[in-house]
């Protein structure tokens, strides 16, 4: 890796205006969905409406902020000339995209952790609930996935502009499109083979492996129903948390050096 | 040397009188069942009795401190049969298959009984005028396939069972084609049904405690039955519900609290039935209606912090002056009901019902979405599942303690100046 690459990275990356709004946002937001729903229902252990809700901000606002300002960063340097610049450094295309990747991973980490201590803050002092651990864990989670994400958007656009559309593409697709696709299938197919789908789907849509990792590690896998019993008890066992582990691994790792392939045969297209 | 021989001898015989354990079971209980007088009162020394037992005339058993009945056999400990005023007090039972079978018995009353590591607890035949209070009955381990229940009633009318306490049984209490029953504070934790009505007329369920069981009350092919004020808590396995009630009649549904249950209240084939004053708290699914009709009503209910308050396979019922907290209409005239009827139509609560490999999707960010266009949409609703009177305000008041956690404010302040030095620090030129 290239140090010096990654604190010049993080550092603008930190002094973006957009950076920081984005903060603000997002320490308001997690307080106050958090605080509203402690002081109006008591502290109940299982899928309430305070953790889906919870869980949906982290579903939809993280990543649509870790998709477009990371995507947006990556094609502004090919589109502005600074990745060819910064070629003239000794930096291989790896290290760059290390960097890069590094460099928004903390940011937003670091984004988690002014929200996260906030929440923590202010739920001592409604005196109500404890900081949601797994939540944590998720947040962790989603940041190193879509900022991977966000890596190869930025290399796959042309510009920009083109890297936020492909961005909002990415996110709806994940959050939202797969699902309605999946529902309306649903509708024509029996039962079984909407579970089959459904079981595809949760390995092939990032979005829903985080959310599918929510029930698994709050011991909340009962809420899918008994239509997933075998699929999640598979996933509670010891060797289901290491597949969950890789194939996370994966969804971090595969986008990367997808990336750093598709930045080499751009290099060599030009 | 003699004299040494004689004093050995004698401490020895002492010793078998005094420092030997007291064995009561080298006494025969049955026996003393068998000398007692018809309307005597047995008490029962300090002592473990093995062995089966029977009694079949009016006399009254009581246990002291620490007086133990226990058996190998796979059949019942104590039966007793075809006879009436027979009472039971302060016994412990323990290892037996069934603890207590009553065939054929009239005036029979158990107090302070406690049941450990049994199969199935109590059963009761045929029999009237039944008061059974503060039994404990804590069953074997394991599936709840591989136990029995915790009280089993078949054929009988007329019972009062009170304070009593089970874990770890099928059934807590399984009621089968009984008239004149009353359940009252009770408790069921950790088994499969808290109680499991079949056949049954004329029952009252009322202050009992579910917690953690798989349904708090299964109620089928039952009529004439009230269930209020009941605690129904944690019902939430895959399966799980705080009642079910499936094709039952006249049955009224009172001031209960359901908090945190996969399904709180689930009806198939209700008729005639009212669902009112109740508190739906944190439920996933507050009330499923299945093959509904429109002479039940769900009237004066708190819907508080569910998923789904309200979902239906397209039949309905009577539903009106609930309160329900994603309420968005106002209240002009100031009368406590809202201007505008509340729509508890959701596309997807509809679909879960028919199938169920939509519950994966249970307030996912897409159905959260569709929930919010369901709900502009669902505005000329008129039809299924719409309340013309919906209450502004709530009845139920929560009461939710609260005390400055103060190592969490420490806490979250060190690490948000932390956080906002590091990023200030980053940030310098």
């Amino acid at each position: 890796m290239n140090v010096l690459f990654f604190r010049l990275e993080w550092k603008q990356m930190l002094r973006s205006r957009w950076m920081q709004l984005v903060a603000i946002l997002f320490v308001f937001i997690f307080v106050a969905i958090s605080l509203i729903q402690q002081i109006g229902l008591p502290n109940v252990d299982g899928f309430t409406r305070q953790t889906a809700s919870f869980l949906n901000l982290l579903l939809f606002l993280l990543p649509l902020f870790i998709l477009t300002i990371g995507s947006m960063g990556v094609a502004s340097d090919l589109e502005s000339g600074w990745y060819s610049l910064l070629k003239t450094y000794p930096m291989s295309i790896t290290q760059y995209i290390v960097g890069k990747y590094l460099a928004l991973l903390l940011s937003f980490m670091l984004i988690l952790l002014l929200a996260f201590s906030v929440v923590l803050g202010m739920s001592g002092l409604a005196g109500q609930s404890h900081l949601p651990t797994v939540f944590v864990g998720l947040s962790i989670i989603t940041v190193l996935i879509f900022s991977a994400l966000a890596i190869i958007c930025g290399v796959v656009a042309k510009s920009r502009l083109h890297a936020l559309a492909l961005s909002l593409v990415v996110w709806a697709f994940a959050l939202l499109l797969v699902s309605y696709t999946l529902m309306a299938v649903g509708t024509l197919v029996a039962g079984h083979i909407l579970q089959k789908l459904t079981i595809i789907m949760i390995h092939l849509n990032p979005a829903e492996w985080i959310r599918f990792g929510y029930f698994i590690f709050s011991g909340q896998s009962s809420v899918l129903g008994p239509s997933f019993y075998e699929f999640t008890k598979f996933y509670n066992s010891p060797t289901g948390f290491i597949v969950y582990g890789l194939v996370t691994i994966s969804w971090v790792v595969l986008p990367l050096l997808l990336a750093g392939v598709l930045l080499r045969r751009k290099e060599g297209r030009a | 040397m003699k004299c040494l021989w004689t004093i050995l001898c004698f401490s020895n015989l002492l010793w078998f009188i005094f420092a030997m354990p007291a064995k009561a079971d080298i006494l025969t209980l049955q026996e003393q069942i068998d000398a007692t007088p018809s309307g005597g009162v047995l008490v029962l020394k300090d002592g473990i009795y093995t062995g089966q037992f029977s009694i079949t005339k009016p006399i009254t058993l009581k246990g002291s401190k620490h007086t133990e009945l226990k058996s190998n056999a796979k059949e019942s400990l104590l039966k007793i049969e075809n006879t009436q005023n027979v009472s039971l007090e302060n016994i412990l039972i323990s290892d037996a298959h069934i603890g207590i079978v009553m065939k054929n018995t009239s005036n029979v009353s158990l107090h302070d009984v406690k049941l450990q590591n049994v199969w199935s607890g109590v059963q009761i035949y045929n029999s009237k005028d039944v008061v059974v209070n503060g039994l404990t009955i804590t069953g074997i381990d394991g599936h709840y396939s591989k136990k029995g229940n915790g009280l089993a009633i078949f054929n009988s009318h007329n019972l009062t069972i009170s304070n009593n306490n089970f874990t770890n049984v099928q059934d807590g209490f399984y009621i089968e084609k009984v008239q004149a029953i009353t359940l009252a504070d009770n408790t069921v934790k950790n088994s499969r049904y808290g109680i499991h009505f079949m056949y049954t007329d004329n029952a009252l369920a009322k202050s009992n405690e579910f917690n953690q069981n798989v349904t708090g009350i299964m109620l089928m092919m039952t009529e004439n039955t009230q269930i209020e004020n009941n605690n129904v808590k944690e019902q939430n396995g895959l399966n799980g519900a705080g009642f079910i009630l499936f094709e039952a009649k006249n049955i009224d549904i009172l001031y209960n609290h359901f908090q945190a249950n996969r399904t709180a209240l689930s009806t198939q084939k209700l008729t005639t039935s009212t669902v009112g004053h109740n508190t739906f708290q944190m439920n996933q699914t507050a009330v499923e209606l299945i093959r509904s009709n429109k002479e039940n009503i769900v009237y004066a209910n708190d819907f508080v912090g569910n998923i789904v308050n309200i979902r239906s396979d397209g039949t309905d019922s009577s539903i009106k002056q609930n309160y329900y907290d994603d309420y968005a209409g106002i209240d002009i005239d100031d009368n406590g009901i809202g201007e505008r009827p509340y729509v508890a139509l959701q596309s997807f609560g509809q679909w879960m019902v028919r199938q169920p490999a939509y519950q994966y999707f249970i307030e996912s960010p897409g159905v959260v979405l569709l929930n919010e266009m369901d709900r502009q949409t669902n505005l000329l609703e008129t039809e299924q599942l719409v309340d013309e009177e919906p209450m502004m305000h709530s009845s139920h008041k929560a009461t939710i303690e609260s005390n400055i956690l103060v190592w969490e404010v420490v806490v979250g302040l060190i690490v948000l100046v932390f956080g906002l030095w590091l990023w200030r620090r980053e940030v310098a030129i």
